[in-house]
């Protein structure tokens, strides 16, 4: 059985640089700030919400750049993992610095070992280059072949 | 307490008109709506378009462009629901000659009545959800270049602050 777990991530640009989170500690990739959503408020509310706790600064997500979907063993769990990463701006753009545990990586030079999912790596540089002018695109990870069918590689939507 | 629903509908727009069916789900007046249905456990959200096109109306199509996320809060029976439907422009696998309905093979025991309906015919139509047909027909005439939209409908003002409307994404 596998569960289905919905969520929002922000690409995030500061100075040209994209902010990722280290919850995992120094040495593990970082990740896209964001989280799980909660039921009762759409997707763009939810990640602003989770902005401003995680940076402590009013942020808006401006455009869907990509749905990743990824069956991943999370815990004992199997997991269906719903992801949107929307391309967002701070809106106190004030130049107050970034929350401890952030860290910033060139998003046209960023490698699969810095950010989780490494499949970002793929599509970020190329987008990043375009100034993310870009139609979405789905991102498909299958580490559950026995449970899911699911062609891993990246789609334009 | 929301429970939520995801779903995935297809917008199969065949020679400048809408493949829609005509649903009665017994609370409401019968209406109609694109053919989709739930996200399966261990499917992507491309392979529930086509795997409901083909169950619902034995037509195998190539799902495209992502046109509308439509989230939807609203009552069904006793339940409070949030609905989270993804929506995707989708053309026949294989190509057509003659009607679009001359090829299908309805599903009868999901009581699926297909149907095509120009732009504007589905304007003056009862469909759902309502917010979107208003947008639909506009993006039909401009080639759904405008488009992937968001769409909110909230029915759940007591329980859900989100402002209704239609929103670029």
């Amino acid at each position: 059985m596998i569960s289905l777990q919905l969520s929002v991530h922000a690409v995030l640009l500061v100075d040209g640089q994209l902010v990722l989170r280290r919850p995992d500690g120094d040495l593990a990739p970082g990740v896209c700030c964001g989280d799980s959503i909660g039921l009762g408020e759409t997707l763009p509310a939810a990640l602003a919400r989770i902005l401003k706790a995680q940076l402590g600064q009013s942020c808006e997500a401006v455009k869907l750049l990509y749905v990743v979907e990824r069956f991943l063993p999370r815990g004992g769990a199997k997991v269906h993992e719903l992801a949107h990463y929307y391309l967002c701006e701070r809106r106190d753009d004030d130049g107050a610095p970034l929350p401890d545990g952030m860290v910033l990586v060139n998003p046209a030079k960023v490698k699969p070992t810095q950010i989780d999912p490494a499949v970002l790596s793929e599509v970020l540089p190329a987008d990043a280059a375009d100034d993310f002018q870009v139609s979405p695109k789905l991102l498909v990870v299958n580490e559950l072949p026995e449970e899911s069918q699911a062609i891993s590689g990246v789609y334009r939507l | 307490m929301l429970s939520l629903n995801l779903i995935v509908r297809a917008i199969v727009f065949h020679e400048g008109k809408f493949l829609v069916t005509v649903l009665d789900d017994g609370e409401r007046a019968p209406f109609y709506a694109f053919l989709g249905g739930h996200l399966r456990a261990g499917e992507t959200l491309l392979e529930c378009a086509r795997r409901e096109v083909q169950e619902e109306a034995g037509l195998e199509v190539l799902p495209g462009k992502l046109l509308y996320v439509v989230e939807n809060f609203f009552f069904r029976g006793a339940a409070k629901l949030h609905e989270i439907g993804y929506y995707f422009l989708c053309q026949p696998a294989r190509p057509v000659s003659g009607s679009l309905l001359d090829v299908l093979s309805p599903n009868l025991d999901d009581l699926i009545s297909p149907e095509l309906l120009t732009p504007h015919a589905l304007g003056e139509a009862n469909f759902q959800p309502a917010l979107l047909k208003q947008t639909l027909c506009e993006d039909a005439r401009e080639s759904f270049a405008s488009c992937p939209r968001a769409v909110v409908i909230n029915e759940l003002p007591g329980d859900v602050e989100a402002l209704g409307g239609v929103y670029p994404l």
